[in-house]
């Protein structure tokens, strides 16, 4: 059974050459001081400096090898322990652990290994160098195991970003509610949801919405209404409308999967397509240079009509999404709006498996920052630490294949740009 | 899909690894577990600590009680199958009642090889490789003291410096010599260098050409004429899968049950896991035998993986062990005595510290280790080994800083499978 399992997190290759402060710690808290006790181990070669311990496996193989059964891993919190009292010092789980996660101690005759000191690592504070970090898997993996809203077999392309993060939402947000999508990719996915849907056009799904849960509201039940739109009814033809609803301070859910352009209809530009896209509406030749115009910025512009609640959110960071979608639904005195990165194989000319890679990078690369705002307090949601410059984001689809050096300059300035200017605001 | 019955012959490794790979991916499967030991599953590599003393009966069980309840397993002891019908679905019990099933799984194990020697019978000896074994000998200890181990693997070393740490004192009869399977010339030398100063005689090329009783104990006499006393005679000579029960059932046999990557027999829905099975060797190809633990618990969650309906590939069996000895650690991995002529060869041997390493790459990928004290994660170097990581150019380092080069090599590796690589 899943719930919140531990974890340690460390950068990779990150540490100072002959630090091993976080050995040190470990060591005085559970082997009497002694070095060689410690269960974060460092590393220390001219090549390479950094840290490792156990993983806390799903399927550990010390566990299974153990001929006592000295080795459990916790249902409560995931972490992988030895009982000493059964433990034969045979030293078969140090044979057969992949990760270096398990050590023997020569003196007793007895393997040890982390235990994430039960919650509180001593390991994470003594270390200066930000390479060590505690993380708590975070509800969405409870909201995982719920039943699914949609049935088998939606007929999206192979890699649909939307699907996941579409799936996802209607998890955390469940059942109780009435789904609202206008025609575009979201047609055949919502439609098929076993929950209440409607049928929108695409210039008039907040309006819709504004109706249905007005009366709901005037016969006293709190049902939520969540619209599931694209980037072509939220930032162009259906803007006004969602305008209107976050300026009357409309009680909505609004989550925008962002595919960058109108998809359903053929890959078509759209006010959010970044400059230098290819799409069919703006090719690549002698003439032009894919899309001539910046992107519509659509979750600052949203975040400007003074809603309660605005956050951007990728497919890569279910964590981050699903808590976002969470907040969304504790608001009930306006519009919460949710701006989705969602990539497109089909539209974005990449292989069908790239998707969650694509949306990783296009937060690692800062392309596309994770922030919320609530009630006028913005801030960032990830912090990337090394940030990669657009290339890596943008060699991985072929609708940027024709970049020139320079158009990549001007890419990567747009970028930079755009997160200084959410780094201003989160700083206020 | 129709729920399905899994009927599992065994319940040590093998079985249990199965056991749990097709709970979670069935979780509305059947499964039945049937032994015919009527003690709680129990790993013999746990019985040299049961003799030491280091453990009690105690702390033997594999598992909690409460583990097949929450697994929705049924396991019947003390239930031993004769026979197997595949043509019928079926096995036969002694008790003459028969099961059927939907997969079956043989995960019987291994007993001791069979010795015949002039004059043994007549004077009786024990064996070593399960719970009642253990019982006898340590009753046989009570007012026994000089033991004669016939044998030079795995188990008679352990079971040698489990008897020589209760103060018994210890021969070892090899007819090659001692752990020649995983160590070389020089690491083996070493090792019995480290029995001896614990008091064992060790007896390397020796064939033993009768036994005679002599007063309370026994007379052995060696092909070469020496004459050896003891008081009690252990047989350690090796294992051999339990293969008696499928005689007749057309399941192809040769060393043990010869099985494909995906644990399958010849016969359909009939798999075989551990001890008794003979699996495709990793470095070769070729079905071989290898009773160690950590093989059982792989094979087992192949065989349990393909018994559920999800095809799942075994790379294959890498030979491998590790041993504690008198504050010493050993290990062997993959092809660190034989290995190809082309291989290349690195070895550090300080007799000073009487520690040993020795590295064996091929192609620039490592494929075989034997580290006495040398200062190492094992399972480092088998994942370095399994995954074929290419090394080079580090393999002098590696030899040098063992360690630390394996933990950043295995590290890279990882990293270099996510395409966070460049970060």
């Amino acid at each position: 059974m899943v719930t919140f399992y531990d974890s340690l997190k460390i950068e990779y290759g990150s540490c100072p050459p002959d630090c091993s402060l976080c050995e040190e710690a470990c060591a005085k808290e559970k082997g009497a001081g002694r070095r060689d006790t410690g269960r974060v181990k460092a590393i220390h070669l001219s090549e390479f400096h950094g840290a490792l311990t156990c993983i806390q496996c799903g399927e550990p193989d010390c566990l299974g090898v153990c001929p006592t059964g000295a080795i459990t891993k916790s249902p409560a919190d995931g972490v992988v322990r030895i009982n000493e009292d059964k433990c034969l010092g045979c030293g078969l789980c140090t044979l057969v652990c992949p990760y270096g996660g398990v050590y023997f101690d020569q003196d007793n005759a007895e393997a040890f290994k982390c235990d994430l000191c039960d919650g509180d690592p001593k390991c994470v504070p003594a270390c200066p160098y930000d390479v060590l970090t505690f993380v708590k898997t975070r509800p969405t993996l409870n909201y995982l195991r719920h039943e699914d809203i949609l049935p088998l077999g939606a007929q999206v392309c192979q890699g649909c970003g939307a699907e996941l993060a579409i799936r996802t939402a209607m998890k955390v947000i469940g059942k109780d509610a009435v789904y609202f999508f206008p025609a575009g990719c979201a047609a055949i996915i919502v439609g098929m949801a076993y929950a209440p849907n409607h049928y929108c056009l695409m210039t008039n799904v907040a309006a819709t919405m504004s109706g249905l849960k007005r009366y709901y509201h005037k016969i006293g039940r709190d049902v939520k209404v969540v619209a599931i739109c694209g980037d072509g009814a939220t930032a162009d033809v259906g803007f006004q409308n969602v305008s209107g609803a976050a300026e009357r301070g409309e009680n909505l859910i609004y989550i925008c999967y962002d595919n960058e352009a109108y998809m359903n209809t053929g890959i078509q530009r759209s006010g959010t397509t970044p400059q230098y896209t290819w799409t069919f509406t703006t090719p690549v030749g002698p003439e032009r240079r894919g899309k001539e115009q910046a992107t519509k910025y659509m979750p600052l512009i949203m975040a400007l009509h003074d809603i309660p609640y605005v956050a951007t959110a990728a497919v890569s960071h279910l964590e981050d999404y699903a808590a976002k979608v969470t907040k969304a639904t504790e608001v009930k005195d306006g519009m919460a709006y949710i701006h989705l990165f969602s990539p497109c194989p089909t539209g974005w000319r990449a292989p069908i498996d790239m998707s969650i890679e694509i949306s990783r990078m296009a937060v690692e690369t800062n392309y596309f920052p994770l922030w919320e705002m609530e009630r006028g307090k913005y801030r960032l949601t990830h912090e990337v630490k090394r940030p990669q410059p657009i290339e890596e984001y943008t060699k991985l689809m072929g609708r940027f294949r024709h970049l020139t050096k320079e158009e990549l300059e001007n890419f990567q300035r747009a970028v930079n740009n755009r997160l200084d200017l959410i780094k201003t605001l989160a700083a206020r | 899909m129709a729920s399905k019955k899994h009927l599992i012959i065994g319940s040590s490794s093998a079985a249990l690894s199965a056991l749990e790979k097709i709970r979670a991916i069935a979780p509305e499967d059947e499964i039945k577990l049937v032994t015919k030991e009527e003690y709680p599953p129990y790993s013999p590599a746990s019985l040299p600590y049961l003799l030491s003393g280091r453990i009690t009966e105690k702390g033997l069980p594999l598992k909690d009680e409460g583990y097949f309840e929450n697994l929705k397993a049924n396991l019947a002891s003390g239930k031993e199958v004769i026979q197997v019908l595949p043509q019928k679905k079926e096995v036969v019990y002694k008790d003459g009642s028969s099961e059927g099933y939907d997969t079956l799984l043989i995960a019987t194990g291994s007993e001791s090889t069979k010795i015949a020697i002039d004059g043994l019978d007549e004077i009786g000896f024990v064996g070593f490789h399960t719970l009642s074994d253990c019982r006898k000998l340590l009753e046989e200890l009570e007012n026994k003291n000089s033991v004669v181990i016939y044998g030079g693997g795995l188990v008679a070393t352990e079971l040698a410096a489990s008897l020589l740490e209760k103060g018994c004192q210890v021969k070892i009869i090899v007819r090659s010599k001692l752990l020649r399977r995983y160590f070389d010339r020089d690491a083996g030398d070493i090792i019995e260098d480290i029995l001896g100063r614990e008091g064992a005689e060790i007896f390397s090329g020796a064939e033993i050409s009768q036994v005679r009783r002599k007063g309370k104990g026994m007379e052995i006499t060696l092909s070469s004429g020496a004459v050896l006393n003891a008081d009690l005679f252990i047989n350690a000579v090796g294992v051999q899968p339990r293969v008696s029960l499928l005689k007749g059932s057309g399941i192809s046999i040769d060393q043990g049950v010869l099985v494909d990557r995906r644990m399958r027999t010849d016969i359909d829905d009939v798999y075989a896991a551990g001890d008794i099975a003979q699996a495709p060797d990793f470095f070769t190809g070729q079905a071989e035998m290898n009773p160690t633990l950590p093989s059982a618990m792989v094979q087992g969650r192949i065989a349990g993986s393909n018994m559920a309906g999800q095809e799942v590939e075994y790379e294959g069996d890498i030979p491998m062990n590790i041993f504690q000895l008198f504050g010493h650690t050993a290990f062997s991995i993959g092809q660190a005595v034989f290995s190809e002529s082309e291989a290349q060869i690195l070895k550090n041997i300080d007799l000073a510290t009487k520690s040993f390493r020795k590295l064996v790459f091929q192609q620039g990928r490592l494929v075989g280790a034997m580290f006495l004290d040398g200062d190492a994660d094992p399972g480092i170097l088998h994942y370095l080994i399994r995954k074929k990581t290419p090394v080079s150019p580090h393999e002098e380092l590696l030899l040098e800083k063992t360690k630390d080069t394996a933990r950043w090599l295995m590290l890279r590796a990882e990293r270099q499978e996510s395409t966070l690589s460049e970060v």
